[in-house]
Formats: structure tokens, C-alpha cells, sequence
């Protein structure tokens, strides 16, 4: 009797593993075939190329691009980094002028930074978001950030003390594209 | 009397073996739910994308280099010992190679675990395949070391049984259980002269900063040499598990002798000269070596295929004998209540459809398509990663009774645990396959960039990371029920004289029919050892013509 009952509860468990264990997976299978078959022949493939130039449209600033383009005094960004170590999540920004015409007083400030996470952190410290001085041509800052977070978005100043009393200052706003996250060996 | 009471010996080398083996799959299974979760975005909260690459190299090392290695010591002394009917030779020689390995691979473990701890110098984040540029500390290239001359020394064991049964029976011919744990090891022993030239003679001296420069294409050629015939030190195993048990869990027997010894025996000879296959899109090696490693590679199909059709014949012949008829209908009659069968069945589907996948990585032109993309560990996942650990613990639910003389507990959940395997696998594996195509790179925590949208070829990204996400957890939990059940079967299983039945019955197509060449052992060996120089003494030549020895320097036109 007992034997038989346990049996019997062993059937129908059986029956239930093979309905979600084999029957989801070759359900699963056959919709990829299904679906595979059906964008190779059914689908147009001009849906594609309508997306390509979109995508290529919003793609934001990275290394080698060059902020403030328009201007006499254009700089590059030579780097865009995330550093990882085990402790914590820096951003890296390194900038170097184009041409090294003499710049004095060229100023440029991080203004603010705009997070993955939706968050805004602001330059309170103005120590700590500001490249000093970009003579002689190049600039570098590190900013601490929350752990897993990543900048999506900056926006940046520059002063530039043109002549002896007035002073320049152009902002622009600078959207990131995906920045790589380095892991810090050191 | 069961294998624990005829040979209490070799039982406990086995069974440490096991312990080391699901230690390691325990430790390195929990990695791989952390990575899946992970770069798919579901849940960041474990670790940090700069940890991810410690983790990742924990999961493929513990997993793929010794889960694998541990497992197949402890079935091969079990299948030595019991069909040379020996205990091992020398206790004291035997326990020295397990020690060592053991000792080799804490070496490395810490090495890799030192990653995770805050400002430690002791790191080895470079991933299972460990070659230049990325640099490890020295601790983990001399464990490995370690694990690798404890396995020769293992081999060796199994050669002076063999030897010495040898001279009791002169005229027998090797039985099936040794005879496929021998040529597996005549494999190994082929295919790890590459790897020990590239830890011992570049890896260690460079980590330990005596040498400087390293051009990295030697290392990564030395590494591949070992790194397909490893896939196939894992996957013989497996096979040796279908061959020789598998007929008998469906109720049958083996279907052919020389078939089985036939497959290993192209194995020994293929297995290591197509190794340029994973180097497809390095530079350094011409076009026309690499084509033809891809031909042999298609060759390698042959045994796979010849392995489908005994295994499945044999299957048949199991489900005929327990009342099955038709063409088909007999499958319905194959015990698909036992755990350990349903394990091994479902591991075998699984690697016809990581076959499928294979061909396309082996195919030179398409490979480039999915070359270093998620693609790939969706294969693999299949392979090793089902083929080979599916079959590892489905049949742990058979030889665990034997070497502990105590019943499995908790047959129930025993028998979940194969079916949502592969429930959990399909979902993971499907999910990487299609990504792949999208082009989403493998091996990092942060998949995505900026500006970029991936184009899957259909279905959404979004749906592909739950896909791999959910199909990951319900891994985990398939591991989870593994280890739950092992655990409490190996200290609370009922004691029993007989705790399982372990006969293995005679093949249908018995040795009788086997062609006596296909033992011999040294012509086989011979003959791989000149394919192998036949495949890499040409490239190798290319290399050092190129410079290979002066890194640095510009390339030469040759
Ligand atoms: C709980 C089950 C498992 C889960 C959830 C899992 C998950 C993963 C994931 C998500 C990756 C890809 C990571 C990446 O490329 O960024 C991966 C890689 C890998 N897995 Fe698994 N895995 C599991 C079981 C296994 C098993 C059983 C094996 C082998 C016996 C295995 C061997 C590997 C290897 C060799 C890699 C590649 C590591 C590398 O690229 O260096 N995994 N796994
Ligand atoms: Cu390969």
C-alpha cells in the first residue's frame, strides 16, 4: 500500500518535471527557431538601417574628443576613465589643449556631474573640481564616486582671463558616452 | 558488499578526491550565480565591476580546472581499482599526488581570493586561461604547477596498477574501465607539455620578475596547445561515464567494445594538434595553419559522432529490455525516475546542442562573427558546463552509495535536481547564444556602452539579461539541492551491505570482436606525439622566424 502510494506520487512528479523541465526548454528552442527563420526571411532589413543613424546621433563625448570645439581654445579630452580598485570608484578626467598658443589664465572647472543613478554631484569644493591653470597644455583630476556609479553627463566651464580685467567664460554641457571602468592594479 | 567493503583503500582516496571536487564546485558555483546576476544588472549589491574579474577567474579556475580534475581522480581510482580488481600500489604514493594537488590548488585559490580582500598584494584576477599581458602573483602559477605534476604523479598510479596487473594476466586484454582512464591520461600527458613549457619556463620566472618581456603570443600558443585537449580531459571522463554505466542505469548494456575503444583512441590522436582553433583571430600564425586546424577539428565530430550513436543504441537496447517498443515509444520506458539517469541523458542532449554550436566556432570565417562574445560561454556552458558536471553528479547519486556504504537520502529532491539543471541552462545558455549574435562582448561586468545600442536579432536586450539572470538562479538552486543531498546521503544515508545496485553487465558486442591493435598503447602514443609535431613545428618556426624571442622589437616582414 505504502509502496504503492509512493509510487504512484513519484508519477505524477515525473510527469511534472518532464512538462517544465524538457517542456519549457523546447518551447523555449523553438520560438528562437522560429523566430531566427522568421527576421532572416520575412523581415525587412531596412528597419535595421533606419536604426543605425539614430544610434550614431546621441552618441556622447569620450577620449580623444574635443570639448569646446568652436572655440580659440579648444581641449581635448585625452582622458575618460572609471578606476576601480577593491575599495573604491574613482573618475579620472584628463584634458590637454590643442594648440599650446599661450593660454594664460585658461581656467576650466567641472561644474557638475550627472550619475548613472540619476544622482548630481556638485563642485561645493571648488579644490577639488578644478583644473588649475591648463599652461603648460595639460590637466588631470580625479573625483571619488559612489561605488557602481558611472557619469553620464558633465558640465563644464572655462574662464579665460582674455584681456588684463575682463574675464571669459563659456559653460558647455557634455554628455559621456559609456565610459570604461579600469581595475586599478596598484 | 559494495566497492567501500572490497577496497576500503582506494574508497577513502576516492572520497577525498570528492570532497575537494564539490568544494570547489560549491565555492565556484556561487561565483557564477554573483556573474550572472551581475553584468546582466539585476543585482550589483555582492560585489563591485572591479572585483568582478577575481570572481570570474575563482569561477572558471575552481569550476573548469579543479572540480573537473578532482572528479575524474577520485572515478578513475574508483574504475581502476575496480576493474584491475587492485587497491593502489603504494598508499604512501598515492596520498603524496592527492596532497600535492590539494596543496597546489589552495595555492592558487588564495592567490585568486586575495583579490577580494582590501589592499592585498596577492591577486591573480586573469581568468582561467591566465596568459600575458595579464599578470598574476607568483603564488597561483606555482599552484598550478603544484596541481599539474600531482596529476602526472596520479597517472602514473594508474599505469603501475595496470603494469602490475599486467604481469598476473598476460594475456587478458585491458579492461574497458582502465583501458579509457589510460588513454585519457596518454592524452593528458601529451597535451600538458605545452602547458608546463608555458607556467614553468615563462609564467613563473616572469611573475617573479626575472624575465621582463614577454611576446604574448608564445604563452597564449603554449596555453592552446594544452587548452582543447583540456576540454577533452573533461569530456572523456564523461564519456567513460555513458560508456561504461549509462546502458546499464537505462537497463541495458553497453552496445559495442571496440566502438568505445575506437573513439578514444582518435581522441588520443586529435585532441591536441587542432589547438590553434581558439587562436583563430591572432595574428602571428598564417592563414593556412589555421585552416588547417579547423579540418581536424571537423575531424574531432567523428568520435562524437560514433559516441551519439553507441550511447543512444545502447540506451535503446536498455528501455527494450524494460518492456519498450516502436520506433520511438521506447523512451518513454527509460527510467526517467532515476536520478542518475536522467542526469547523464539530459548531459548528453545538452552536448549535442553545445556540438551544434562548436561547429560554428570551429568553422574559421563564422567564428569571427561571435569571436570573444558571450556566444561563447553560452557554448561552453553546455559543454563542460552540462556535458561534463551534469554527468559528474548524476553519477555521483550512484557512486557516492558505493564508496560510502550508505544510501542516498532525499531521492525526491535528487531527482529535481537534473531536470532544473537543465531547465536553468537552457534558459542561461539560449540567452547567451542569442546575445552573442548581438555582439555583447564576454569576460567584463559592464557589457554596455554609451551611445551604442546592441541590435539583437530578435527579442530585446532587457529580455536576454533576465533570461540569463533567471536561468542562472535556477542553477544555483539546482547546485544547491546537488550539495544538500550529498551531504546529507554521506553522513546520514542509511548503512547498508549493498546500497545500490553496482553490477555492470558484459557490452553486447563484446572484447572478443575488439581488434587487438586498438590496445596497443605505445603505437597510439607514438602516433600522436608526430601529429602533434607534425601541427606545431611549422608555426612554431613562423613564430621564432618572426622574433617571438625578442619581444619588442618591430615586426619583421618574413
Ligand atoms: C550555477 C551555475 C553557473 C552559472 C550561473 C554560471 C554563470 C557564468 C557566467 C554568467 C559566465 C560569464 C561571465 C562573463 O563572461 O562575463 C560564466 C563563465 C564561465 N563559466 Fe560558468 N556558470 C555556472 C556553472 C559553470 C560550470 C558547472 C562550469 C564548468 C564546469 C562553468 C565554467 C565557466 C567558465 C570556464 C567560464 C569562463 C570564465 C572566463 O571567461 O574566464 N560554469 N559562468
Ligand atoms: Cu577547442
Amino acid at each position: 500500500m505504502n509502496e504503492e502510494q509512493s509510487n504512484s506520487s513519484t508519477k505524477r512528479l515525473v510527469k511534472i518535471l518532464v512538462i517544465v523541465g524538457i517542456g519549457i526548454p523546447v518551447l523555449v528552442e523553438l520560438m528562437t527557431l522560429f523566430n531566427l527563420i522568421n527576421v532572416q526571411i520575412f523581415e525587412d532589413e531596412e528597419d535595421v538601417n533606419g536604426q543605425d543613424s539614430n544610434v550614431a546621433d546621441v552618441r556622447g563625448f569620450g577620449e580623444g574628443d574635443t570639448l569646446f570645439a568652436d572655440q580659440e581654445t579648444a581641449v581635448l579630452i585625452d582622458q575618460l576613465r572609471v578606476k576601480v580598485s577593491t575599495q573604491e570608484w574613482r573618475f579620472v578626467l584628463g584634458l590637454t589643449s590643442v594648440d599650446s598658443i599661450s593660454q594664460d589664465k585658461l581656467q576650466i572647472q567641472v561644474d557638475s556631474l550627472i550619475l548613472q543613478s540619476d544622482k548630481v554631484l556638485m563642485s561645493n569644493d571648488s579644490n577639488i573640481w578644478k583644473f588649475q591653470q591648463l599652461v603648460p597644455a595639460q590637466a588631470y583630476g580625479e573625483w571619488i564616486l559612489p561605488n557602481g556609479d558611472i557619469p553620464t553627463k558633465l558640465f563644464i566651464s572655462m574662464y579665460q582671463g582674455a584681456a588684463a580685467d575682463s574675464t571669459y567664460q563659456i559653460s558647455q554641457e557634455v554628455p559621456l558616452e559609456k565610459i570604461p571602468v579600469r581595475y586599478n592594479q596598484e | 558488499m559494495t566497492f567501500l567493503h572490497k577496497y576500503p583503500k582506494a574508497a577513502k582516496v576516492a572520497k577525498a578526491n570528492f570532497i575537494v571536487a564539490f568544494i570547489a564546485l560549491a565555492i565556484g558555483g556561487l561565483f557564477g550565480f554573483v556573474q550572472a546576476l551581475h553584468r546582466t544588472n539585476v543585482f550589483r549589491g555582492f560585489i563591485n565591476s572591479g572585483e568582478y574579474y577575481t570572481l570570474l577567474t575563482g569561477h572558471g579556475v575552481l569550476l573548469a580546472l579543479i572540480f573537473t580534475t578532482f572528479f575524474i581522480a577520485g572515478l578513475f581510482v574508483w574504475g581502476v581499482t575496480r576493474s584491475l580488481d587492485r587497491e593502489p600500489e603504494n598508499l604512501t604514493f598515492t596520498w603524496s599526488w592527492f596532497w600535492l594537488m590539494t596543496i597546489g590548488l589552495v595555492m592558487a585559490t588564495v592567490a585568486i581570493l586575495g583579490g577580494l580582500v582590501p589592499d592585498s598584494s596577492i591577486r591573480a584576477a586573469v581568468l582561467y586561461t591566465f596568459y600575458p599581458p595579464l599578470q598574476a602573483h607568483p603564488m597561483f602559477y606555482i599552484g598550478l604547477a603544484l596541481v599539474l605534476i600531482g596529476s602526472w604523479m596520479a597517472g602514473a598510479d594508474w599505469f603501475w596498477s595496470y603494469r602490475k596487473w599486467r604481469a598476473d594476466n598476460p594475456n587478458e586484454r585491458i579492461p574497458i574501465l582502465t583501458f579509457m582512464t589510460l588513454f585519457t591520461m596518454l592524452m593528458w600527458y601529451v597535451c600538458t607539455i605545452g602547458l608546463a613549457l608555458e607556467v614553468v619556463g615563462l609564467l613563473i620566472p616572469w611573475s617573479l620578475g626575472w624575465v621582463t618581456e614577454i611576446e604574448p603570443l608564445l604563452p597564449r600558443t603554449l596555453f592552446w596547445f594544452f587548452g582543447h585537449a583540456v576540454v577533452y580531459f573533461w569530456l572523456l571522463p564523461a564519456y567513460y561515464v555513458w560508456y561504461a554505466i549509462l546502458p546499464k542505469l537505462s537497463g541495458g548494456r553497453l552496445f559495442s567494445d571496440s566502438m568505445t575503444r575506437i573513439v578514444f583512441v582518435i581522441f588520443l590522436l586529435l585532441s591536441t594538434p587542432v589547438g590553434y582553433h581558439h587562436q583563430y583571430a591572432d595574428a602571428g600564425i598564417s592563414v593556412g595553419f589555421k585552416f588547417y586546424a579547423m579540418a581536424t577539428t571537423l575531424l574531432l565530430l567523428l568520435p562524437s559522432l560514433i559516441t551519439l550513436f553507441t550511447v543512444v543504441a545502447s540506451m535503446e537496447h536498455g528501455a527494450r529490455q524494460r518492456g519498450g517498443k516502436g520506433y520511438l515509444k521506447w523512451i518513454g520506458k527509460l527510467p526517467w525516475d532515476s536520478p542518475a539517469f536522467v542526469g547523464c541523458a539530459f548531459a548528453g542532449i545538452m552536448f549535442a546542442a553545445g556540438g551544434f554550436s562548436g561547429m560554428i566556432n570551429a568553422s574559421m570565417n563564422i567564428n569571427l562573427l561571435i569571436h570573444n562574445t558571450i556566444w561563447v560561454p553560452g557554448h561552453f556552458h553546455l559543454t563542460v558546463g552540462t556535458a561534463v558536471a551534469l554527468t559528474f553528479m548524476a553519477i555521483t547519486y550512484w557512486l557516492l552509495p558505493q564508496l560510502t556504504g550508505r544510501k542516498l537520502k532525499h531521492k525526491t529532491l535528487a531527482l529535481i535536481q537534473p531536470y532544473a539543471w537543465f531547465l536553468g541552462m537552457t534558459l542561461m545558455s539560449n540567452a547567451m547564444h542569442r546575445a552573442g549574435l548581438a555582439g555583447v562582448p564576454r569576460r567584463t561586468a559592464e557589457p554596455e556602452y554609451m551611445g551604442f545600442d546592441f541590435e539583437p536579432i530578435f527579442g530585446t536586450m532587457a529580455e536576454m539579461k533576465w533570461q540569463i539572470a533567471i536561468g542562472g538562479t535556477i542553477l544555483t538552486i539546482s547546485l544547491i539541492l546537488f550539495l544538500w543531498v550529498v551531504v546529507a546521503s554521506w553522513l546520514a544515508g542509511e548503512k547498508s551491505d549493498k546500497p545500490v545496485d553496482d553490477h555492470i553487465p558484459e557490452p553486447l558486442s563484446g572484447v572478443e570482436h575488439t581488434p587487438a591493435i586498438l590496445d596497443n598503447m605505445k603505437l597510439w602514443f607514438t602516433l600522436a606525439l608526430v601529429l602533434v609535431v607534425l601541427a606545431y613545428a611549422f608555426p612554431l618556426w613562423e613564430m621564432v622566424a618572426d622574433g617571438i624571442f625578442s619581444p619588442g622589437a618591430l615586426p619583421r616582414p618574413s
